[in-house]
Formats: C-alpha cells, sequence, structure tokens
C-alpha cells in the first residue's frame, strides 16, 4: 500500500469506530440496572477492545505522517508527570480488565521538557501496553517519571520475561521484528513501540530497553528546558 | 425571540442539541444517546443542513463534525458564528487532525472532541458549555 494512503485509511477507520464504541458504551451506560452482570463485563471489554483498536489505528497514522515527513510537529514546554499522569489513567480500564495493576512512581518533577503532547501521551500509552502485554494477571507495571543529570526520563517497567542486551533496540525497529520473533519474544506490539521510537527520535529525544535482575523497563529521556528548573 | 427549549413528555423544557455529521451510524448514536440523556436532538448529515437548522431554530449547543459532503464543518462553523456569537459549538475530529482542529478553535468553536470519543466526557462538556453560556 501506498504510504500515504495509510493516513488516509486510518482516518476513514475511525468513523466506523466511533459508532461502535458510542453503541456499546450507550448500551452499557443505559442498561446499567437492568443488564445481566456477565454481560455488563463482555460488553466492557468490548468497549476495551475499542479502544485497544483505535489506539492502533491512531498509532499507524501518526507512524505513517513520520515516515513520510508530514507530521506537523509541535513541540511545547510541558511538565512530564502531566503526560504520564494521563497516559496512566487513559491505560487504566485496559489493566483493570486484565487484572493487572500500574504503579505511578513521579519524583516531584518540576522541570519542563520541550516535547508534542500528542506524539508523548500516544509513545507512552503504547509503552504501557506493551508493559502490560509482557506481565501475567495480579501483576503490576511501574510507570515513572524522574530527573538525571539534565534529563528527564520516563519509564515503564516491568516483571516480563528478561530481554537480551542486543535485541533491545531491536525491538523497536521496524526491520529487526523477524530477529526479534525468531529469540522467542511476541512481535504483536511492534507497531507501537516503533512508534514509541519514531516519535521521541522526532522529539530529540532518547530511547532505551534495560533488562536486569528481574526487570525491565523500556525508556525515553528528554532534555530539560533551560532555565526552568531555577524557575520552578 | 425563538426558544433553545423543547418540550419534554412531563412538561419540562429540554435542551436543544444540534448534531451534524454524514456518518449515519454515528449521526444515529448520538441522536440516541443524547435523546436518552433528555435532550431535544436535530440530526442532519452535512454543514449546510446544519446552517439551516441554525436558521430556523434556536439550540443550547451545536456539535459538528469536521469533514463532511457540501459544507464541512469549519465552513458551518463559520456561518453559525456569524449568525450567533455565543452557541456553545463542540467539534468533532480524528486524532491525527490536529491542525483542523486547532484551526476551529481560531474561528471560534468552544472546544473540539477527537474521534472515537467517550460519551460521557462528550455529554459533561456540553453540559459544562451550555451552563457557562447561560451564566454569561
Amino acid at each position: 500500500m501506498d504510504d500515504a494512503v495509510v493516513p488516509l485509511v486510518a482516518h476513514d477507520l475511525q468513523n466506523p469506530l466511533t459508532s461502535i464504541r458510542g453503541y456499546i458504551q450507550m448500551t452499557v451506560m443505559l442498561g446499567e440496572q437492568t443488564l445481566p452482570p456477565d454481560l455488563k463485563r463482555s460488553l466492557s471489554m468490548a468497549l476495551i477492545s475499542c479502544d485497544q483498536l483505535s489506539r492502533m489505528v491512531v498509532s499507524l497514522s501518526l507512524l505513517s505522517q513520520l515516515e513520510e515527513g508530514t507530521y506537523k510537529l509541535c513541540l511545547e514546554e510541558t511538565r512530564p508527570a502531566d503526560v504520564a499522569r494521563g497516559a496512566v489513567q487513559a491505560s487504566q480500564a485496559f489493566a483493570d480488565a486484565q487484572g493487572k495493576g500500574i504503579v505511578e512512581r513521579f519524583e516531584p518533577v518540576a522541570e519542563a521538557v520541550r516535547v508534542d503532547v500528542l506524539l508523548l501521551d500516544q509513545a507512552l500509552r503504547n509503552v504501557i501496553a506493551n508493559g502490560l502485554a509482557r506481565i501475567r494477571s495480579k501483576e503490576k507495571i511501574t510507570v515513572g517519571v524522574r530527573t538525571m543529570e539534565g534529563m528527564v526520563e520516563i519509564g515503564v517497567e516491568d516483571g516480563g520475561p528478561a530481554i537480551p542486551e542486543d535485541l533491545g533496540l531491536k525491538m523497536l525497529a521496524t526491520e529487526s521484528q523477524t530477529e526479534v520473533k525468531e529469540a522467542g519474544f511476541k512481535t504483536d506490539r511492534a507497531l507501537g513501540l516503533v512508534l514509541f521510537a519514531r516519535s521521541v527520535a522526532a522529539m530529540d529525544g532518547q530511547v532505551g530497553v534495560d533488562s536486569h535482575g528481574g526487570r525491565t523497563s523500556f525508556w525515553m529521556r528528554f532534555p530539560v528546558v533551560a532555565g526552568r528548573a531555577e524557575a520552578a | 425571540m425563538k426558544a433553545d427549549r423543547g418540550e419534554t413528555d412531563g412538561g419540562e423544557e429540554a435542551l436543544r442539541i444540534l448534531v451534524a455529521d454524514d456518518e449515519a451510524a454515528t449521526r444515529e448514536m448520538l441522536k440516541q444517546f443524547l435523546e436518552a440523556k433528555g435532550y431535544e436532538v436535530t440530526a442532519v448529515e452535512d454543514g449546510r443542513a446544519a446552517m439551516e437548522a441554525a436558521d430556523r431554530q434556536r439550540f443550547s449547543a451545536v456539535i459538528l463534525d469536521i469533514h463532511m459532503p457540501r459544507m464541512g464543518g469549519l465552513d458551518a462553523l463559520k456561518a453559525i458564528r456569524e449568525r450567533n456569537k455565543r452557541v456553545p459549538i463542540v467539534m468533532l475530529t480524528a486524532l491525527t487532525d490536529r491542525s483542523l482542529a486547532e484551526m476551529a478553535i481560531g474561528m471560534g468553536a468552544n472546544d473540539f472532541l477527537n474521534k472515537p470519543f467517550d460519551l460521557e466526557a462528550l455529554e459533561k462538556n456540553l453540559m459544562v458549555k451550555i451552563l457557562m453560556d447561560n451564566l454569561s
């Protein structure tokens, strides 16, 4: 498919998704007192699947625009903990439905970073979804924000399978997915992880994957905006 | 003066909402939801019909999709704003259409929601804007 067609297709997918999501939510809301609990749970799962699909469609569209160079980057000074908190909230229902948890560990970070909020939000949601997919039910992932040497790091840590050092960054690249699969790792989160890496690169940030001591962290780092730390 | 409220079965006044979306499924879904919540809804399929409806009747709030045939949401926004400076207008758009959404805000839209949206968030958004409009 022509790359230029992808945003159009992604855009068109949003319309049927809107009505499917809306009808399901409406049925749940209006049937609050009358629907059997099992049916309510089934509909809630369908709602979460809609949101998952929507996130994938948006990722596909954004990734295509980034690769084509048509994405209009909108950099603004932002407190990363605010974006992280929003991404965690947006992912909570997805985690709850799987019986998994999300722990916030935000240092009192006052520094601002210069990012495109839409891209950062989508990137982080994708990394959170990846973290949740890597753990078993009743386990938790940790979303953290901390400062280190003039940078702010936003990371998602999980207790899933350890990732060999030479494979971590390959998980974030389209061209290495066969190698990742052959190494025994699932690649069904590849779209989200590739968007994560491309988005952070577009915002002049850094990405990395650290895996040791039974914990694995997918992180992104952005330079603190000069002069803001003192002001805060 | 045209009223922006209809009357419900119980005799109470219902707020009138104008919805314009060319996607029949989305339009019908919004109509059903808002009616279930007690609003009186006029649902139309393009910007021109929205503009004509706004000429005929006064609404408490307007929901406009951005991409529509004949007359799109931005043109309808402009036309309705020229006639009514105060009515709350919420635009519906795809998340990746950010520049269009920003343009809509610059043209006088009160807010925009990304498709697919949360119905509760939409209703809260509408209620706040209608309340603020009534207080101003």
